[in-house]
């Protein structure tokens, strides 16, 4: 049988249209792949981006937690800073404010027989007020009392910054500047 | 262009648009995975600053504790002298209460430009003349109920009479305001 015999009474007829490369089979191919391929990559970015979305919202939740705890945080320290520099005012205040009668009942208990003061200043330092200048007039004193004067100071925890001595007739001038202990 | 060949171009197109649909889904999920990442890097970076204010007020507290009590314990005694005439009564009790013979004292209030929470001071200058031990201890006494007393200067020589003693005593006593920050930072008010 004749290939192009069809029926008999049609007659073959050449292909309206040129037939296509065969490597445009690979079209349809393409399409499916690109549909099915489109469909999952969508679902899963779509999945993705659900999730990321949640995630940054709840980052974002945690994030301003934190920094609301943070600011509570510095708010203490700043209030604790603020005591702190108050009581650092204070205890500068009070440590210029160191007792004075002691200075001047131990200056009168070193002094012995016949030996008198005259005049006893004690001034105390503008800048530091924490050291005293002391001036002292003694009658009748030697290097010898000084020196018992400047032990009974001692007892207090002060010494004697630059002391210096001046004497005239049976008088002798004392001067000194008493620093703490501990400074 | 034949029926076949437009089915072709038909179906490359659809497959384009579809591809380039994938791809803007992809590129937003992208952005916003990148998104999510950043803000989770901004949450742990504020959970880690949280973390270091924690310890830095633990320390700050652990290291006021001395300074919290000292000011607690001068709380009373700032209190009680908050004006001048407090100031003056405290002075002139210990004064009657030693029964020393003052000849003579007086009083004045100064600002003190710069001192936020020492605003202003009371100045005191008071010339006494009694016995030696009862000068002396009018003295201790006054320093000691008056703690805040800040005797600026003091001489003693002998008075013209017998075998008392003259002291002259410059003392200064400040007018402390705790309400005052003396930081200047204030602490933020809640709303």
């Amino acid at each position: 049988m004749s290939d192009y015999l069809c029926h008999d009474f049609k007659s073959p007829r050449a292909d309206a249209s040129r037939r296509l490369p065969s490597s445009f089979r690979f079209v349809p191919i393409a399409f499916y792949l690109s549909i099915v391929g489109g469909i999952y990559f969508v679902t899963v970015d779509i999945l993705s981006l659900r999730s990321a979305e949640r995630e940054r919202v709840a980052s974002e939740q945690l994030r301003k937690e934190h920094e609301e705890t943070k600011a509570k945080l510095a708010e203490e320290k700043l209030a604790v800073d603020v005591q702190t520099a108050k009581a650092r005012d204070v205890a500068e205040w009070v440590e210029g404010t160191r007792v004075l009668q002691p200075i001047c009942v131990e200056a009168a208990r070193a002094i012995e027989g016949e030996v008198k003061i005259a005049e006893l200043a004690l001034d105390r330092n503008a800048q530091l007020p924490s050291q005293i200048d002391i001036s002292m007039r003694l009658t009748g004193a030697d290097a010898a009392q000084i020196a018992t004067v400047e032990n009974a100071f001692g007892k207090l925890n002060y010494r004697p910054y630059s002391p210096q001595q001046a004497r005239s007739q049976d008088m002798i001038d004392y001067r000194s500047t008493l620093v703490f202990g501990d400074e | 262009m034949n029926g076949k060949q437009i089915a072709c171009v038909v179906l490359m197109m659809i497959i384009g648009a579809v591809t380039y649909g994938a791809q803007i889904v992809h590129k937003k999920a992208a952005v916003a995975i990148q998104a999510a990442e950043d803000e989770k890097t901004s949450a742990e970076m504020a959970a880690n600053d949280a973390n270091i204010g924690k310890i830095t007020l633990e320390k700050a507290k652990s290291d006021a504790q001395d300074l919290e009590r000292f000011l607690t314990a001068w709380t009373p005694v700032i209190s009680r002298l908050s004006s001048r005439q407090e100031v003056e009564s405290a002075v002139q009790a210990n004064t009657r209460e030693s029964r020393v013979f003052v000849v003579n004292q007086k009083f004045e209030e100064k600002a003190n430009v710069g001192e936020r929470m020492r605003p202003r001071s009371v100045l005191a200058s008071i010339i006494v003349e009694d016995e030696y031990s009862k000068v002396l201890n009018w003295l201790g006494t006054l320093e000691k109920k008056v703690p805040l007393i800040r005797i600026t200067s003091c001489r003693i020589s002998a008075a013209n009479t017998g075998l008392q003693v003259h002291m002259e005593v410059n003392l200064e006593v400040p007018l402390i305001d705790l309400s005052v920050n003396p930081i200047g930072a204030e602490p933020k008010k809640k709303k």
